[in-house]
């Protein structure tokens, strides 16, 4: 009988536990403030973002992915305005920190591939444009000598017949 | 000869980066299509809380890759639209906006499904709108009603597409000069 009570008192203090703890994330109401915080500050993590991927893009790195990720990260941003826009305080907040959580380490990847699409970019130069003039000297320089051998040789030759 | 030929050929990886025709025009498409993906059946006879599904565009050949802000809009026939001759936007303001990411060279286009919610006042011969549902997402449509247009022979609703662009020099979104819209008869 004992038992049966202190078992009972056990589990209805963890259920009590359980729900004192619930509020603090199911009923958190964001003020207007807090909203608007979050919102602007998903806004500025996406422009941040574009920023670097534009730069990566002029390195001449391929961004289609990083533009799929913006896009997507884009989409939670509207999803945000509306909620605020609507009053939702809450919705704002979730979907502006879902759009952040998503943008989290993007930056680096974009300065990532900034860097590497820059040192292909100077590999490319490298072997396409100086190799190639370089090369073309060569060809040139290898022609001019091959002429005056050859004319030299057979020059001489022609005249002591 | 032999020389020439091979100079030239050598040649060629630095001839092809300097021989290149310099582009001359930027500029951003903008285009809807219908829901088969032509330019073709456009949603004009609209019902209540009928779904409608259009393809939204934008092609990018800005140079550069571009941060498009779509401003969804809606009008009736009264409300001031977007002014392709004066290059002006409407200022009505947006009830969504579209993000869009387009790399330079590239299209992207954008699956919409809109319904609209609205009802007939016998009283006042008027349709008066509610909401605008895009892609799922409930937007409110206050103070908005139309009035019939005997001319036409419609309760007319205009869906419209305003791009914006973001200018990091000045921070901000800047109308890009176009827009595309939806024409719409509100049946009863």
């Amino acid at each position: 009988m004992l038992r049966g009570f202190l078992l009972l008192t056990v589990v209805v203090l963890v259920l009590m536990l359980s729900v004192a703890a619930m509020p603090v994330r199911v009923f958190a109401v964001a003020t207007v403030d807090e909203a608007w915080a979050a919102v602007d500050g998903a806004q500025a993590q996406i422009i941040t973002c574009y920023g670097t991927v534009a730069q990566a893009e002029s390195a001449g790195g391929n961004v289609t992915e990083l533009a799929r990720v913006l896009n997507e990260a884009g989409v939670l941003l509207s999803q945000a305005r509306v909620a605020f826009e609507s009053g939702e305080y809450d919705l704002a907040v979730e979907f502006s920190l879902n759009c952040t959580g998503m943008l989290a380490g993007f930056t680096d990847g974009a300065v990532t591939l900034r860097d590497s699409a820059a040192r292909e970019r100077s590999l490319d130069f490298m072997v396409n444009v100086v190799g190639s003039v370089s090369g073309t000297v060569a060809v040139i320089f290898a022609g001019w000598v091959l002429w005056v051998y050859l004319k030299r040789k057979y020059g001489q030759a022609g005249s002591a017949v | 000869m032999v020389v020439a030929v091979s100079a030239l050929l050598v040649a060629s990886p630095a001839l092809s980066r300097l021989l290149v025709w310099p582009r001359t025009e930027f500029f951003t498409e903008l285009w809807i299509l219908g829901p088969n993906h032509m330019a073709e059946d456009y949603p004009y006879n609209v019902s209540r809380d009928q779904n409608y599904s259009v393809f939204l565009g934008i092609g990018n050949r800005l140079g550069h890759l571009a941060y498009y802000g779509i401003a969804v809009k809606f009008r009736n026939q009264t409300q001031p639209a977007a002014d392709t001759f004066n290059r002006t936007f409407s200022s009505l303001p947006a009830l969504y906006n579209v993000s869009a990411f387009v790399p330079d060279e590239q299209v992207q286009e954008l699956p919409l499904t809109f319904s609209l919610n609205y009802s007939y006042s016998d009283v006042l011969s008027r349709i008066e709108f509610h909401s605008l549902t895009l892609n799922g997402v409930l937007l409110g449509l206050t103070d908005c009603t139309a009035t019939w247009d005997s001319g036409r022979n419609e309760f007319m609703g205009n869906l419209f597409f305003e791009a914006w662009i973001y200018n990091a020099a000045v921070g901000d979104f800047q109308y890009h000069e176009r827009f595309v819209s939806l024409r719409l008869n509100m049946t009863i």
